[in-house]
């Protein structure tokens, strides 16, 4: 375990510094997913050194961490009281910051069940481009005081300034996971996993690879395997797939190649001949697929799709706006400031 | 000289039964469910569909005229009081379903259509949309996004911005924002959360996506009486952390329960000093099993024999009496005042205990009711209106028991919004950067400030007057404007 430090005022004196010297920095974190979150010119702005525990209440379900902690380590604490992180942000190379969390917004295979970074996080205190030290939401479930910010900065990269603290949801850890697998044609897989959304079960991640469906089911011994019967033909699996799902450590993610992430809208089916070399989860809502080996997956009017790295343009109206956010923030453009959003 | 201007072209552009101007027309409008502040608007506009409301905000662009959008009007802080000298977009006669996916479980709706509507309209295929706000009868979806509605269910099933797939938003430049949709995903940073919660202040909801839920296929409803709050409160404490998550835990104290118990007759213990109502939902196995563990737990801490509701009617009768607080504290009391703050739950018996001397220095009763879940505190204090002392005496009351809520880490308002009501309390809970900092976020998409001025967000000027806020002078533009 890190010894907790707090390197606030180093981090927020250093911004200070930037702005009157109108010095460009480039926040990082463990440089985990610099795949998906390239680094920006400017000095390094390290965070790693502000790390720990502020304040943890099981019985109130938060955690408020420093933006530099390990996420292992917060799961570590967590799992100790029996509770998770309402949410399953990818751990790349086993590592990643809770401020990093925050900034990408990714979301690991349990996303449709128990939501996202977004859905998790409750306040924040940051430094904006003006060096000023900022705190919103709050500690609480309930807080419509002000604009959301905390929220709108999950997925923000950091362009909106520097991450010093979180406050996020915790949730009761299951007492029982299992996971079945079957074989499956996709159509029958879809159908299966949309059910998984449309009746109550205890299905709380799925995935289709190389013409296998796999189920988590989460809860009690008794609603877990009532879920069973879901799969009849499933056979139990090790519970590892998921996290080799969500940290890219599954054999899928081996490719060469370009990797791109499509959303498909609830309810609405990708189009999959049966040799194609995809990754499906989210109850068919995401699937990852590689540039070479797979440019026939058919994307319609319901989906939206981006390489993992990320280099394409949003659409040109939102990006009107999203530049005069990133003015309304970082007037001086010093913070990640080749960031593309 | 502009407002006319800008009455003459809306009304040359709507049809004429979409314009409101007569004085007895545009009356009904004039307050939302904080009655406490009237204004007559003078003009209500009701827009059709989305190009109506696209031009509306034209034109109040052009003429720089100040536009307030309003739902159903249930609004409890005045988010929704008209602008003396502007528009009222009532968004009421929007209010189509566009389309329902069973499949993919959402709904796709206009702003107008009612909270409750949606949950019928899907009822028929095992699914609800989650958020009940107590107003979910009348209360607009597109009011729901405004204030991002809570209700009873929020601990398990969050707010109205985690029931949120997608938003499509008007702004008074004129451009059309697709936020989101029906995925979980999209490309780009997303900027529904900056929408959710505005208050009108952004810009105008044109459609809304809602994530449907499954009907949970079992529920059960206990009711625990305890002799204390602290008691009561610790019983709360050990339910969360034995990894129940309840979708509704509420409680009330007694004045509350004797008021609800008398006009609503749930059967309530009438002598309790406390009593917690939970709700567990879900498969009938997790249901039992929850439901078995929570009657042990409200035993161990004081409540002998807690009620269990396993049937439909036993079950609302039991949240009939929570359900109906606010209305049986009307009886007792000419008029009361309802507060909004959320505390962390550990802080529960010392607030209400402060809040109990604090009533007695003000010479006023306050009763409680409290979402136990997830911390929102609704103290609802008594006071006659005729009684201008009395009025006073309740209003420095409740900004005091926001700013206790504040000082141990709560929030001003955890699901009523700021409005025009909690303008002073939002000075305590915010610096001035933080202030400036929501300043120049509207100003990105409401740069000549005239989506709903003066509500929400206090001016620096505002807070300096109550509190003796430094402010600099002059940064803003347009000092002359009345902001947010």
């Amino acid at each position: 375990m890190t010894i907790a430090s707090d390197d606030s005022k180093r981090l927020v004196d250093a911004i200070g510094h930037a702005v009157a010297n109108k010095k460009q920095l480039s926040i990082v974190g463990q440089s985990t997913k610099s795949r998906y979150a390239h680094s920006s010119s400017g000095d390094a702005l390290q965070t790693r050194d502000h790390v720990g525990i502020i304040e943890y209440q099981p019985d109130e379900l938060t955690i408020s961490v420093r933006a530099g902690t390990p996420i292992r380590e917060v799961a570590d604490i967590l799992a100790a009281n029996d509770q998770t992180l309402a949410c399953d942000p990818p751990r790349f190379m086993g590592g990643g910051t809770i401020g990093g969390a925050v900034a990408c917004g990714l979301s690991g295979p349990g996303r449709p069940w128990y939501g996202n970074v977004r859905d998790a996080v409750l306040g924040v205190e940051m430094v904006n481009g003006l060096g000023e030290q900022l705190r919103f939401g709050g500690k609480v479930m309930k807080n419509v005081a002000g604009f959301d910010v905390s929220r709108l900065l999950v997925g923000s990269l950091g362009v909106f300034g520097l991450i010093l603290s979180v406050n996020l949801r915790v949730q009761p850890k299951p007492q029982i996971e299992r996971t079945l697998v079957t074989d499956m044609e996709w159509d029958k897989a879809w159908r299966a996993m949309c059910g998984a959304i449309a009746k109550p079960s205890a299905v709380t991640a799925t995935c289709y690879c190389s013409g296998s469906l796999y189920l988590r089911l989460s809860g009690n011994r008794a609603s877990v395997a009532e879920a069973s019967s879901i799969l009849p033909s499933g056979l139990e699996t090790a519970n590892d797939v998921w996290e080799q799902v969500r940290d890219h450590t599954h054999a899928f993610f081996n490719n060469e190649g370009q990797l791109r992430r499509s959303w498909y809208g609830r309810g609405k089916k990708a189009q999959l001949s049966e040799d194609e070399h995809v990754l499906v989860e989210w109850a068919g809502a995401q699937l990852w697929s590689y540039e070479q080996a797979s440019t026939r997956v058919a994307l319609d009017a319901n989906t939206d799709s981006e390489p993992f790295d990320r280099s394409v343009a949003n659409p040109p109206i939102e990006s009107k706006y999203v530049k005069r956010l990133r003015r309304a923030f970082d007037p001086h453009r010093l913070l990640n400031s080749d960031v593309r959003l | 000289m502009s407002l006319e201007f800008a009455i003459e072209l809306i009304k040359s552009t709507l049809p004429s039964e979409c314009v409101l101007t007569e004085p007895t027309a545009t009356a009904p409008f004039e307050t939302d469910g904080l009655t406490a502040y009237r204004q007559r608007p003078p003009i209500v506009a009701l827009p059709r569909d989305t190009n109506d409301v696209r031009q509306v905000l034209r034109i109040c662009h052009e003429t720089g005229v100040p536009v307030v959008t309003r739902g159903a009007g249930t609004g409890l802080s005045g988010g929704a009081l008209p602008h003396e000298k502007g528009v009222l977009l009532v968004l009421t006669k929007m209010n189509r379903i566009i389309e329902i996916d069973d499949v993919g479980c959402t709904a796709t709706v206009q702003p107008g259509v009612t909270n409750l509507s949606i949950s019928q309209a899907v009822a028929d295929k095992n699914l609800y949309y989650a958020p009940d706000p107590s107003s979910q009868i009348a209360c607009s979806i597109g009011g729901n996004v405004a204030e991002n509605s809570g209700g009873v269910h929020c601990l398990k099933y969050g707010l109205t911005l985690h029931n949120v797939l997608g938003l499509k938003v008007q702004t008074i430049e004129g451009d059309e924002l697709v936020l989101g949709g029906n995925g979980y995903e999209h490309a780009g940073v997303g900027l529904i959360p900056l929408f959710v919660g505005s208050e009108g202040m952004l810009g105008v909801v044109t459609e809304v996506t809602v994530k449907l839920l499954p009907t949970p296929p079992r529920k059960e409803v206990l009711l625990g009486a305890f002799d204390d709050v602290e008691s009561a409160g610790e019983c709360v404490a050990a339910i969360i952390a034995r990894g129940i998550v309840p979708a509704g835990l509420e409680m009330m104290d007694a004045l509350a329960i004797q008021a609800a118990e008398d006009f609503a007759h749930a059967g309530y213990p009438r002598d309790a000093a406390t009593i917690l109502l939970c709700e567990v939902d879900g498969t009938s196995e997790q249901v039992s099993s929850d439901a078995q563990l929570i009657s042990e737990l409200m035993e161990a801490h004081g409540a002998a024999n807690p009620r269990r509701a396993t049937e439909a009617e036993e079950r609302d009768r039991l949240w009939q009496g929570r359900k109906a607080a606010f209305p049986a504290v009307g009886r007792i009391s000419p008029d009361y005042y309802c507060m909004d703050g959320t505390i962390p739950r550990r802080h529960l018996g010392k607030i209400l205990a402060r809040i109990a001397e604090l009533a007695t220095k003000h010479e006023l009763r306050v009763a409680n009711v409290f979402h136990a879940g997830d911390g929102n505190l609704h103290p609802l204090i008594l006071y006659d209106a005729r009684d201008d002392d009395q009025l006073h005496r309740a209003e420095r009351l409740g900004v005091e028991i926001l700013e206790l809520c504040v000082q141990v880490g709560g929030t001003v308002t955890g699901e009523h919004g700021v409005g025009v009501e909690k303008l002073d309390p939002m000075c305590s809970q915010f610096s001035k950067p933080e202030l400036e900092q929501f300043f120049r976020l509207k100003e990105v998409f409401d740069a000549s400030g005239l989506m709903n001025p003066g509500k929400a967000i206090p001016t620096l000027a505002h807070c300096s007057e109550i509190k003796g806020m430094h402010v600099h002078g002059g940064k803003l533009p347009f000092p002359e404007l009345d902001r947010f």
